[in-house]
């Protein structure tokens, strides 16, 4: 009589408590469940958010420097041009000499050797006769040339006004960026010192090249008049 | 009032205690599935809300991509003229021969004081300035090598070679270094 009495309330209490079991199962599913899919929904909204910032503070750089940098990207590249270096450099010389009235001989000019950082150096030798006080004007111009250009070394001898020199001028090169950073990855813009430099090179002298004139097409004949 | 008639035999009858224990299960039930209900409502509304908010960041991603592939020339420039800027610095940091062509200079306003000596071959480096002069009159040569003193540009002098010629004079080798 006991077993059947100790069954029965088995049997009795067995329905509230897979109830409960199941609710308080299902209550715990839910929550483990629903906030890892919560957190891993913010965890995205939040890199979403993270990378909009780092797009927007991009284009807002850019168009900041979108102004200034078509110029400023001309005369970085004429200071430190990744070809042409030799023609740019003959060229300065050629026409500052004409312009100071020296006479240029013996150009020569040595093959590219490397320096540090994927820079590289193509000396130009020659010698140049002509006014002691023009020969030094054009020497200190290349102070100021685009490319840029030191003076490597030169030799001179003179009598009274007259001067004739052996120059060797350095001119330097540098191959272009071949990775530009992700869409996504972050960009500063142009600090003060890039500015003052860009400001600095808009007002060196740049190389000029004799533009070719094309020869126009003659006037085609009109075969039916 | 109603009178509860229980008409079970008392041995088969669920005892109070059981009968009291199952209501609080069924009381703690119902609570869990208020408690449940709202837990999924408050997790499903959460949800919703972070999706609305994913899907909006992420259109929003999209347009200010867009954005930057349009000003991917200006980006292109940016670094290339940030990355040349940063070698013309190091050029500019190079060795060249400007500072002793300046001091040579002085060198040739100096000499004309001194009428009877003559300047000759003259190699200018980024290292120093070495010039070739020659006089007959020894009193000059020290009175210009007193000159040269005085400025101080020319804080290392030598004499890297010294001539005498009965009919040229004398001939002195002169290093300037920095």
């Amino acid at each position: 009589m006991e077993y059947n009495n100790t069954n029965s309330k088995i049997k009795y209490l067995s329905k509230p408590i897979i109830i409960l079991t199941a609710v308080v199962s299902m209550l715990t599913f839910s929550i483990f469940f629903g906030i890892n899919q919560v957190n891993d929904v913010n965890q995205k909204v939040n890199s979403a958010n993270v990378s909009n910032n780092q797009l927007v503070q991009k284009i807002d750089v850019l168009k900041d420097v979108q102004e200034v940098i078509s110029d400023g990207v001309s005369f970085a590249e004429i200071a430190l041009p990744s070809k042409g270096v030799i023609l740019f450099g003959m060229s300065q010389v050629k026409n500052k000499a004409d312009s100071l009235g020296l006479t240029i001989q013996n150009l020569k000019v040595s093959s590219a050797t490397g320096e540090t950082n994927g820079i590289e150096k193509v000396s130009i030798s020659f010698d140049i006769s002509g006014d002691n006080s023009n020969l030094f004007l054009f020497l200190d111009s290349f102070e100021k040339t685009l490319p840029l250009a030191k003076v490597n070394k030169m030799s001179l001898i003179g009598q009274d006004e007259n001067y004739l020199a052996t120059v060797t001028l350095d001119f330097y090169s540098a191959s272009p960026l071949k990775k530009i950073p992700s869409l996504t990855g972050q960009i500063n813009g142009l600090t003060n010192e890039e500015m003052m430099i860009l400001q600095e090179l808009s007002e060196y002298e740049v190389p000029e090249f004799g533009i070719p004139t094309v020869n126009e097409f003659p006037a085609r004949e009109d075969i039916f008049n | 009032m109603d009178k509860k008639i229980n008409l079970i035999p008392e041995d088969l009858a669920v005892p109070a205690s059981v009968v009291k224990l199952t209501k609080i299960i069924n009381k703690l039930s119902i609570v869990m599935s208020v408690v449940l209900i709202v837990a999924v409502l408050g997790i499903v509304s959460l949800l919703f809300y972070f999706l609305t908010n994913l899907k909006r960041a992420e259109a929003s991603n999209s347009l200010l991509k867009d954005e930057v592939t349009t000003l991917e020339k200006v980006e292109q420039q940016l670094v290339l003229t940030k990355d040349k800027i940063s070698k013309i610095n190091q050029v500019k940091l190079f060795d060249s021969s400007d500072l002793n062509l300046d001091n040579f200079k002085i060198l040739q306003n100096i000499i004309p004081e001194f009428p009877d000596l003559i300047l000759g071959e003259v190699q200018i480096s980024s290292k120093g300035i070495e010039i070739l002069i020659s006089g007959k009159d020894t009193v000059s040569f020290i009175t210009f090598l007193r000159r040269i003193k005085e400025f101080d540009a020319f804080p290392n002098v030598a004499i890297s070679s010294f001539s005498l010629n009965p009919k040229s004079g004398i001939s002195l080798n002169l290093i300037y270094g920095i």
